[in-house]
């Protein structure tokens, strides 16, 4: 019920917000009698964190309050480029030992100093927190020996080139002392790393309150703090965020909807669009041979029968490029040799006839409640401009993402997937090990294995380009867009810089009077 | 009367036996909770370790024998999401319901209680068609459209209110509005019908014709009688508004149990929602019993009509 008020609810917010605005175009933005708050920073966040132990954290909106309290060893910055974050350098030693050289003179939020066996631990609890969903991206870790005060070494059971990727964001160093003191619970009550922000408050589905770290460390890519408090507001309405927006209640928004830019910037407010690594696909089963997606050709005409850009341009308001392959654009791998499929409905006739559908057929299409059904109908529409005749289902995230796992999804099925540049998932659903997949090709599946257990990076881009040109021409579903993360800010708001990992990086950000 | 209140709390556990049984199992029809709470790519096996670390892959009865067991004494389960006791947090934000119920409740009855008296005495008169159309508005409107125009024009257009979130009373107003007008609606539409048909009454006609006063006809005659279906009214309305304002709390961000709940729902947080459910029966069984008491009072008939079986 909730989900049919929240899109009900959205269409309402557009006419009024436009009724509003409409009516009075030359009302200012301003707030009459409000004192400036110069000092504190509110985001408007659409969702709450999970928790403030970072390792129960797997979401945007959470990963925002992480990156602020927390550092990782390394980091991705804004131009998505691996850095050094709390290991200054690090090495290949050979294809079972990294080697990390750790930052000297940072001190957790509450003193302790950070070293070897702060990393120790950190890395340890992760192996042994059989309930943080990213545990499994660093299994390939055996055991951390401290090689002195501010070098370690990760011995590993099997050579993994996805762990540089997955230490930039999942697993958060944590204090030993600390830790030991007030246990899990209470670190989660009153988490302490060693990040620009320090924790103050979190009260669930309401806010979450940090203070400046004065003391933090020169050289992140994060910046040092530049307003002495960051508030996080959870509203999850968009309606409201706007409002609030409008209001002043908040300076910075994330996912802000195509159809309300028009809206927020009449209000005087600020649009900053950013492309993420999120792609968006409608998957195929490409693995029962009693399916027509099971024929390659299938999969090729679906590809040729979509108008993507056509959807970009009338329902993401432009914001969104069209994809090739998994690999997407700014992927480890990314070869913009290889080009999208073009919009080519005589092609796609052709290929269905050849594969013998040349009436086409009837098919399903499953969405959840959680994602855009406009897009699958656009879709779904320009299917049936070829024959194919699809019925949409939509679920439940969970009973969707059930039906995916026990292999009982449609023959199709929309999915956005990814949030980092380093492709190191796309084998769960396009190999034939993977274990969500419903698609088989041999020689993808042994490039993208390859990729996986080489530590050479170079070598890794090589392998994710041959195995993404193979995707291209023998598809796992319809490649559609990038994913555009649009933010609203109050034209107060200085020195914000998107990121690629999808939290809002608050450090660098000030706010003009 | 005792046998009568505790003929009422009986039903009242039976009532929440009832709901036990029907969340438990409502719960577990929409999917498995672990496919919610991990990631997508998470491994079968590490699935399979966390699902039997919460139990759900023991049968369904023996779920619901722990289930039960654990509730008498207050003990609901963690909850997945909030990662703390799942009853700390559906009592954490009582409070915030209560206040928003009580802020509701009063917005609607100070209106409503007028309105529908004023109505009835007044009949056909302009103030009586005014109420019957505002009463046809409020129940008509939809509560999440009368919060966004409400929002729009006192917190955007004229900046007098907060948009949302709660920073003191004045927070409370327009989420009171919006949980408030139906109910208002709907009282104020039954005390006047319920009045007008009193009115007509002999023993009206009676009690005027013995000389008292229009006001004591009122007040001691006509309302006493016609305040049933308007208490039934109250406590339904009660009910609903114990249970969270959903609309309201989630438009508004304000953290009470309706809000709650939604989000539990969207985590598949089983502990939360079962919690959050029992709280809710056993408040509206509470109320129910006080309405029970009310009837009494007002209507001897009714409990000496039950005391006789």
């Amino acid at each position: 019920m909730s989900n049919l008020i929240r899109s009900v609810l959205l269409i309402l917010a557009g006419a009024v917000l436009v009724a509003c605005s409409g009516g009075a175009p030359s009302m200012p933005a301003q707030t009459p009698g409000k004192p400036p708050v110069a000092a504190t920073l509110t985001v408007g966040l659409s969702a709450d964190a999970e928790s403030m132990d970072p390792f129960y954290v797997n979401q945007a909106a959470g990963w925002s309050v992480v990156h602020a309290v927390f550092d990782h060893l390394i980091e991705r910055d804004f131009e998505s480029r691996l850095v050094p974050g709390l290991a200054e350098s690090w090495a290949v030693l050979d294809d079972h030992t990294l080697e990390f050289k750790l930052r000297r003179g940072v001190t957790f939020h509450n003193g302790e100093p950070f070293n070897a066996q702060a990393v120790k631990f950190s890395v340890e609890r992760m192996l042994t927190t059989e309930d943080a969903p990213n545990r499994s991206k660093f299994t390939a870790i055996d055991a951390v020996e401290v090689v002195d005060e501010y070098t370690v070494r990760f011995k590993l059971n099997r050579p993994d080139g996805t762990l540089f990727d997955s230490l930039t964001s999942r697993l958060a160093m944590l204090p030993p002392g600390y830790f030991a003191s007030v246990g899990a619970e209470g670190f989660a009550r009153a988490p302490v790393g060693t990040g620009p922000f320090r924790f103050v408050e979190w009260v669930p589905d309401s806010h979450i309150t940090l203070a400046a770290n004065e003391n933090y460390w020169e050289g992140s890519y994060k910046g040092k703090p530049q307003v002495a408090k960051v508030v996080f507001r959870v509203l999850p309405e968009i309606a409201t965020r706007l409002a609030e927006l409008q209001t002043g209640g908040i300076d910075l928004m994330q996912d802000l909807p195509a159809d309300q830019i028009a809206t927020v910037e009449a209000a005087g407010m600020v649009v900053l669009p950013a492309e993420t690594f999120q792609l968006a696909y409608i998957m195929t089963i490409a693995d029962d041979a009693n399916l027509p997606t099971y024929d390659v050709r299938v999969r090729q005409a679906l590809n040729y029968a979509v108008d993507v850009d056509t959807i970009i341009k009338n329902l993401l308001a432009g914001y969104g490029r069209r994809i090739a392959s998994p690999i997407g654009p700014g992927y480890l791998g990314y070869n913009p040799d290889v080009a999208p499929y073009p919009y080519d409905p005589a092609k796609a006739l052709e290929l269905l006839a050849e594969a013998g559908y040349p009436e086409g057929f009837e098919t399903v299409m499953d969405i959840t409640t959680t994602d855009r059904s406009d897009t699958a109908e656009a879709v779904a529409g320009q299917l049936a401009r070829v024959g194919v005749r699809v019925t949409i289902r939509t679920f439940e995230l969970g009973q969707f993402n059930q039906n995916w796992i026990e292999r009982k999804q449609s023959p199709l099925w929309q999915v956005r997937w990814g949030n980092t540049p380093d492709p190191q998932s796309i084998g769960m659903f396009a190999s034939c090990t993977g274990w969500i997949s419903r698609y088989c090709n041999e020689e993808v599946t042994a490039l993208l294995d390859a990729a996986q257990a080489t530590m050479d990076q170079q070598e890794r881009a090589s392998l994710y380009s041959q195995a993404g040109k193979l995707l291209h021409d023998d598809p796992v579903g319809i490649y559609l867009w990038t994913s555009t993360q649009v933010y609203g800010l109050s034209p107060r708001v200085r020195g914000f810089r998107p990121s690629p990992l999808l939290a809002i990086i608050v450090s660098g950000i000030t706010l003009a009077e | 009367m005792p046998g009568y209140v505790f003929q009422r709390l009986c039903h009242g556990l039976l009532v929440l036996w009832g709901v036990s049984v029907i969340v438990f199992l409502l719960m577990h029809l929409s999917g498995d909770p672990a496919t919610v709470l991990l990631p997508l790519d998470t491994p079968p096996e590490e699935v399979e370790a966390f699902r039997h670390k919460m139990g759900l892959d023991r049968p369904l009865p023996i779920q619901y024998l722990f289930f039960v067991s654990r509730v008498v004494r207050g003990d609901f389960g963690y909850s997945y999401h909030y990662r703390t006791d799942a009853l700390e947090i559906v009592l954490q934000r009582l409070p915030a319901t209560l206040r928003l119920a009580a802020a509701a409740l009063s917005f609607s009855l100070i209106l409503a209680l007028p309105a529908g008296v004023i109505a009835a005495l007044k009949r056909d008169s302009f103030f009586d068609v005014a109420v019957r159309v505002l009463v046809l508005i409020g129940q008509a409107v939809p509560g999440f459209w009368l919060a966004l125009m409400l929002m729009m024009l006192f917190s955007v257009r004229l900046r007098w209110l907060p948009v949302s979130g709660y920073t003191g009373w004045r927070s409370l107003i327009l989420p009171a509005v919006t949980a408030g007008s139906f109910s208002m609606a709907s009282i104020a539409r039954l005390l006047r019908s319920g009045l007008l048909e009193v009115l007509g009454k002999d023993y009206i006609l009676t009690a005027r014709a013995k000389g008292l006063s229009s006001t004591q006809v009122l007040t001691r005659h006509a309302l006493k009688n016609a305040a049933i279906p308007a208490v039934t009214m109250i406590a339904i309305q009660t009910g609903w508004l114990l249970g969270g304002s959903v609309i309201a709390e989630v438009i508004f961000a304000y953290p009470g149990l309706g809000y709650l709940a939604v989000n539990s729902i969207g985590y598949r947080d089983l502990p939360v929602i079962q919690c959050f459910v029992a709280v809710m029966a056993a408040m509206v069984v509470v109320v129910n019993l006080a309405v029970d008491l009310i009837y009494a009072w007002l209507d001897p008939r009714i409990r000496l009509y039950r005391n006789d079986h």
